[in-house]
């Protein structure tokens, strides 16, 4: 699905919308960019990204995801943003990033640009007035992303806990892994990223956090009142990374 | 009864059903994505499953969007019938989406026919490609006139399955019902939007059947709720092939 036919004065607008990554959101002290990103995830699957490399990023594709089916990582200069959703951070390089087609989300008007392409939807009403919402926005995401050949969303952390993650500065990043097939329109892939390289193991959160206000906010079951990492982390952490490190946040 | 989705249906259900929560639907998720990349035996089988009508009850309702949508990308859809069976089992739009795009996905020219130019086949869009909307996106008579007056036309795309669903609501005794089912048929075809989707449309608001006036109106219905600027609503009618003047 690609999704339907809008206003040609919209699509115009969502064609000049879709344009180049913006590496200042690598940025992680004035003028120095590291092109690595960082993704949390549970201790179960942790171990599997010890070794570098070992294990790809996984694709995440259920119901319930901001942008759709897509890796989603945070830029390393936003170190323990996404640190809410698992005890485990395993960075990964991205050396492709300077060819991504990028929607940026952070901008109202961009974001409000999907809005107005939604309501011009032949089943728009569908999401709005049925119980389908969940799993039918991942599919107008995905459409959305498809039709305008968007390898990439950056959007604002729509969950958080205030000691980790700031709603208002920090990036998130969904990342399309497209899959090929003769003759056909390419499709969203599943399974596990090929965007992100040489991943390793190189963080460990002593906090544990769950959902709560339908996951809206991730509360810290342990919050035993350590002081936030002092220094520039997203230096420590690539320093562990290249040195085959881990970096021990304690809660 | 499909042994292997018997197996799978309580697997599936925790990694589909929102109730669940992402974090268990993920977790269920990396374990199966795990097996299909490293058991590609396994992986083969899953998107070959061969689907019986009365399969529909083998997965939760949940389950069945993922997985045709999964088979896209893997794999031939299930067949004619068992696609009807489930668009029948459930009034659910997030599942009778899932099932028009798997008949219409099937139905997309992979390749041109047999002694035609290769220009013949749709160009699909690349990832990154600043075109990617033009390519998609290009309009079908655009897609016609390319084909040149001295060439062949282009094969016919009209989907079996549409074809057969659509024929069958040409049947209904219920002219009510027979309308609400061309309207809800229509708009899952314009909201799939790809060229083939939009091929299949234009082909039946074309042909002579008894559900024709029926579908012409749900049609221009559905363009009119969709505030669309005039330009794009008349460029879209045109492609559709829609009788000019608001007629039927």
């Amino acid at each position: 699905m690609i999704g339907g036919r809008v206003s040609s004065s919209l699509e115009a607008e969502i064609v000049d919308a879709v344009g180049d990554f913006p590496d200042d959101v690598l940025e992680v002290t004035a003028g120095r960019k590291l092109a690595y990103v960082i993704k949390y995830m549970p201790a179960k699957f942790g171990a599997r990204y010890h070794a570098r490399g070992a294990q790809g990023l996984k694709i995440s594709d259920t119901p319930g995801f901001t942008w759709g089916r897509a890796t989603y990582v945070a830029p390393l200069a936003c170190p323990l943003s996404s640190g809410i959703f698992g005890r485990v951070g395993v960075v990964a390089r991205i050396p492709d990033h300077g060819s991504w087609k990028t929607f940026d989300a952070r901008d109202a008007r961009k974001a409000g640009l999907y809005v107005a392409w939604l309501q011009q939807q032949a089943r728009y009403r569908d999401i709005m007035l049925t119980a389908h919402s969940g799993y039918l926005s991942q599919l107008y995401r995905d459409a959305f992303r498809t039709r305008y050949g968007i390898d990439c969303v950056l959007f604002r952390p729509d969950q958080s806990n205030r000691h980790y993650t700031s709603v208002r500065e920090d990036v998130w990043m969904a990342v399309t892994d497209w899959k090929r097939l003769p003759g056909k329109i390419p499709v969203i892939a599943t399974g596990f990223s090929e965007r992100f390289l040489d991943t390793q193991l190189t963080v460990v959160l002593e906090e544990e956090f769950e959902d709560s206000m339908g996951g809206i906010h991730r509360t810290a079951l342990l919050n035993l009142g350590a002081k936030p990492p002092t220094g520039n982390l997203a230096d420590d952490i690539f320093y562990a990374y290249n040195s085959g490190g881990i970096v021990r946040i304690p809660s | 009864m499909n042994g292997l989705l018997a197996v799978a249906a309580a697997f599936l259900e925790r990694m589909t059903n929102p109730q669940y929560g992402p974090d268990v639907n993920e977790e269920y998720s990396f374990r199966l994505h795990e097996a299909l990349a490293e058991d590609s035996e396994f992986a083969r089988s899953f998107a070959t499953l061969d689907l019986a009508p009365d399969d529909v009850e083998s997965l939760p309702a949940c389950a069945w969007p993922w997985y045709l949508q999964w088979r896209e990308g893997h794999g031939t859809p299930p067949s004619a019938d068992f696609l009807d069976a489930l668009f029948d089992y459930t009034d659910d739009p997030a599942v009778r989406l899932s099932v028009v795009d798997s008949a219409v996905f099937q139905d997309y020219p992979g390749a041109p026919p047999a002694g035609r130019s290769p220009e013949d086949a749709p160009s699909p869009p690349e990832a990154g490609d600043p075109d990617v909307p033009t390519r998609a996106l290009r309009p079908l008579q655009e897609r016609r006139t390319a084909a040149g007056p001295d060439r062949e036309p282009l094969r016919p795309l009209q989907s079996p399955w549409v074809a057969s669903r659509t024929t069958r609501l040409a049947g209904l005794s219920d002219p009510g019902r027979s309308r609400a089912d061309a309207s809800e048929m229509a708009s899952y075809l314009l909201q799939l939007g790809d060229p083939v989707s939009l091929e299949n449309l234009r082909e039946l608001i074309g042909r002579p059947w008894a559900g024709r006036e029926s579908l012409i109106l749900a049609v221009r219905q559905h363009i009119r709720e969709a505030n669309l600027d005039p330009e794009a609503a008349a460029a879209l009618g045109r492609e559709l092939g829609l009788p000019p003047g608001g007629q039927a």
